[in-house]
């Protein structure tokens, strides 16, 4: 469901309305330009004894829309409470211990796209919760890279944590970015957290340089930098599956270039390019092969990264068509958002935190 | 680099990636997190695991991502023939081996690949996606060799430290009770010292105080006698309560030096003659004896025992004169004095027929200075009964009572008879 007249009570009013067809629990997710007071929201969502949890975005999708005002109500029946985890700026994980024993295989999590360690929150998760769950999430911030709260449960309104929500509905996934190695492999033999200082005991920020320089006929300088490099993210090689993009965000003094995550120190990197083209098909298949796994779709969830979308730019729209032909064929909504990051299950192994990828999540009916 | 050459490179980083996490911490679970984490994230793996032996059939886990319940676990001993060609085996959950690794976690994973490292160790990792493959595993081999080796080198060096670790808390709680004991025993020296030295300065303090005593109560007599003086009748009963007090502190003073005369002296033992050492006692209080017209009884008395005679007729004289000063006023005394013997003591009883005590009175009487019954009635410093009690204890005894008030009181002790 969405809302676009946005006020607090109006938010109220819409879940009650919808609860007076059939009871559930909500995921809210807000664009960022939508102006809500969050205290009052949860405020009165708590009154209402309504269970919900939500984050905020650059912008949510609708359909074959995508909006930076609006509001999407996800309709869902939580397992159990959302829960809180906190430690993503410090790395001080502790993975509370309502998550270790849950009923359902289904979670959804959303965490703050700008944490530090969010790559180790998804590993201490899944190292605690193990490989029987199904994992989709989308990381919550705003498109300025500003600091502030983005996500609220209940309990609050919250930055550096993430919330996971096992939920009844059963859902599948499939991840694809279409991004393909032009350089390496590469070891990354000096790192820390989301710095990547040496590649080939080289300064990182020399030899992408370089490649970047001859790849796009220009002479790179620390101030257009990122203008081109957003184009040239790392990939992180995993046998059997596709590359773990991570997003270069920065260069640094030092000759380092800072990630929006962890880089594994040791691990084996390319420098990977991609056309519209295949960003687009990327998109396409993720979308067509997750309703292959679906049985009984509610609805379609997708967390399309926003570097992706800068990158896309004018043939966005083309994404949101392709993704909305494929749902129209099954008669079911697309919910979305441009997401700081995603996580899935989708690869049959790890749980995977990606940059530049487009995670494609179907939630099935509640039977 | 043609293709072949960048599989080559690749394999080459992939091993190094994971070289490097061997021996990273000499922290056995550090260790291997670092080790199967790489791992995992690498090989897209869903399930990594290090079992070490306990014996030659039971398994334990020494980690796991994602973690597992495992305690340690009895093996089928036929799985351990499908190592027989090679270190390495992969196994869908169509094979029949299969079941022999399913019981290490809780998820099913659709491929196992199990590397058996040396005798003392196995590695387990797991696939749960049918589209996924081990595609280079062997490759890494060796790699696994090595990482089970630096396992089990670190588990044999923990279980060593461990035991030496053990060895050093035992030492240290011997040496921590030993310190304790010097601790109590030099509280108990001290204790002893103080008292020894208590009793000294009881003694000298109770000595040098009989002298001004006899003073004041000459010169008290002396002023009651001196007619010269012409007092009155409120006069002399002043000076009359002030040579009572006089002679009342004199007994009090007589009395520490007596319980201190016999703390300080040693025990003395020789064979007594008991019949013999009552005789003397009841020649000592004939007087008192005769003036009440008390009868003493005696019966199954020892010929003798081994003991100190001088404390021994101060016993017996303290436990007869208290009989004999609490008598009742409407039955004439009788005091019986018997004895039973065992192996290892004598057990004596003086009987009376006096005027007892209450039953939460009897502990107090033995304690200085600790009297039941008022002076104007019944002289006395309340020394007696605690110069019995430390009399008995220096002969390895006990003592008690067992009284009824109006009826009378038994009093028994015990002699070590060695």
């Amino acid at each position: 469901m969405i809302i676009s007249h946005i006020s607090e009570a109006n938010i109220l009013g819409k879940i009650k309305e919808y609860n007076k067809i059939v009871y559930s629990d909500f995921i809210i997710l807000c664009g960022e330009e939508a102006y809500i007071d969050y205290h009052l929201l949860i405020a009165l969502l708590n009154k209402e004894k309504i269970k919900f949890c939500g984050g905020i975005f650059p912008k949510v999708i609708y359909n074959n829309e995508c909006f930076k005002d609006k509001v999407l109500l996800l309709p869902v029946n939580f397992e159990q409470e959302p829960t809180l985890v906190s430690g993503l700026d410090d790395g001080e994980i502790q993975i509370p211990s309502s998550l270790k024993s849950i009923n359902s295989n289904s979670l959804f999590i959303l965490n703050d796209g700008l944490s530090n360690w969010i790559s180790k929150f998804v590993f201490r998760l899944y190292d605690e919760i193990g490989s029987d769950h199904h994992v989709f999430g989308s990381g919550a911030g705003f498109s300025s890279f500003k600091r502030e709260n983005c996500l609220f449960t209940h309990e609050g309104f919250f930055m550096d944590a993430a919330i996971v929500v096992p939920i009844k509905n059963q859902n599948v996934q499939s991840t694809r970015h279409g991004w393909n190695p032009i350089a390496g492999p590469y070891i990354a033999t000096k790192t820390s957290a989301n710095l990547l200082q040496e590649i080939n005991w080289k300064p990182a920020y020399v030899i992408c340089k370089s490649i970047i320089e001859e790849q796009e006929n220009v002479e790179i300088g620390t101030d257009n930098y990122y203008k081109y490099a957003k184009k040239y993210p790392f990939g992180i090689y995993r046998s059997n599956s596709e590359y773990l993009i991570r997003d270069p965000v920065s260069s640094e003094d030092d000759l380092s270039i800072k990630f929006g995550a962890e880089i594994p120190s040791n691990s084996v990197l390319y420098l990977m390019k991609s056309n519209i083209q295949d960003m687009l098909d990327a998109g396409k298949i993720a979308c067509e092969d997750v309703f292959a796994k679906s049985d009984h779709p509610l609805f379609m969830f997708v967390a399309d990264c926003i570097s992706r979308t800068w990158i896309l730019n004018d043939r966005f729209n083309e994404e949101l068509n392709n993704i909305y032909q494929i749902a129209e064929q099954r008669n079911i909504p697309v919910y979305g958002v441009f997401s700081m990051g995603e996580i899935s299950s989708s690869n049959g192994g790890l749980l995977d935190y990606h940059h530049k990828t487009i995670v494609a999540s179907i939630v099935e009916i509640d039977e | 680099m043609n293709e072949n050459q960048n599989d080559i490179v690749l394999t080459l980083a992939s091993l190094y990636e994971i070289l490097l996490q061997i021996g990273k911490s000499f922290d056995i679970k550090e260790n291997a997190q670092s080790f199967l984490k790489t791992l995992m994230l690498q090989q897209n793996l869903s399930f990594a695991g290090y079992y070490s032996f306990v014996n030659s059939v039971t398994l334990k886990k020494v980690f796991s991502i994602p973690k597992t319940k495992f305690g340690a676990k009895a093996v089928n001993p036929e799985w351990l023939g499908i190592f027989s060609k090679n270190d390495l085996i992969i196994l869908d959950n169509s094979n029949k081996e299969y079941q022999y690794f399913n019981f290490l976690f809780d998820s099913a994973y659709s491929k196992l690949a199990v590397f058996r490292g040396g005798d003392k160790s196995i590695l387990v990792l797991g696939i749960k996606s049918q589209q996924l493959s081990f595609t280079q595993l062997n490759a890494y081999t060796l790699v696994f060799k090595k990482f089970c080796f630096f396992m089990e080198s670190l588990e044999s060096h923990n279980q060593i430290n461990h035991e030496i670790s053990i060895k050093n808390e035992q030492a240290k709680t011997i040496q921590k009770n030993n310190l304790q004991l010097e601790k109590q025993n030099e509280e108990l020296r001290k204790y002893i010292n103080s008292n020894n030295e208590l009793e000294k300065f009881a003694y000298r303090t109770s000595h040098d105080l009989k002298a001004p005593l006899k003073s004041l109560s000459s010169f008290t007599k002396l002023l009651a006698l001196n007619s010269e003086l012409n007092l009155t009748d409120i006069q002399l009963k002043y000076l009359k309560i002030i040579d009572d007090s006089g002679q009342q502190m004199d007994l009090l003073i007589d009395g520490i030096l007596e319980y201190s005369r016999f703390n300080e002296s040693q025990v003395k033992k020789q064979k007594v003659n008991i019949q013999g050492l009552l005789e003397q006692v009841e020649l000592m209080l004939f007087d008192n004896i005769s003036s009440v017209r008390a009868q003493i009884k005696k019966k199954d008395l020892p010929n003798s025992i081994w003991g100190d005679e001088t404390k021994l007729k101060q016993l017996f004289l303290n436990l007869i004169s208290n009989a004999l000063k609490f008598r009742r006023s409407d039955v004439l005394p009788i005091i019986t004095i018997t004895c039973a013997e065992s192996t290892a003591e004598y057990l004596f009883s003086v009987q009376d027929n006096g005027i007892g005590m209450k039953q939460e009175n009897t502990d107090k009487i033995f304690k200085v200075f600790e009297r039941l019954n008022s002076d104007q009635f019944y002289e006395g410093s309340g020394i007696g009964l605690s110069t019995c009690k430390q009399i008995v204890i220096q002969h390895n005894g006990r003592i008690w009572v067992d009284s009824t008030l109006h009826k009378g009181s038994t009093f028994y002790f015990t002699i070590s008879s060695h």
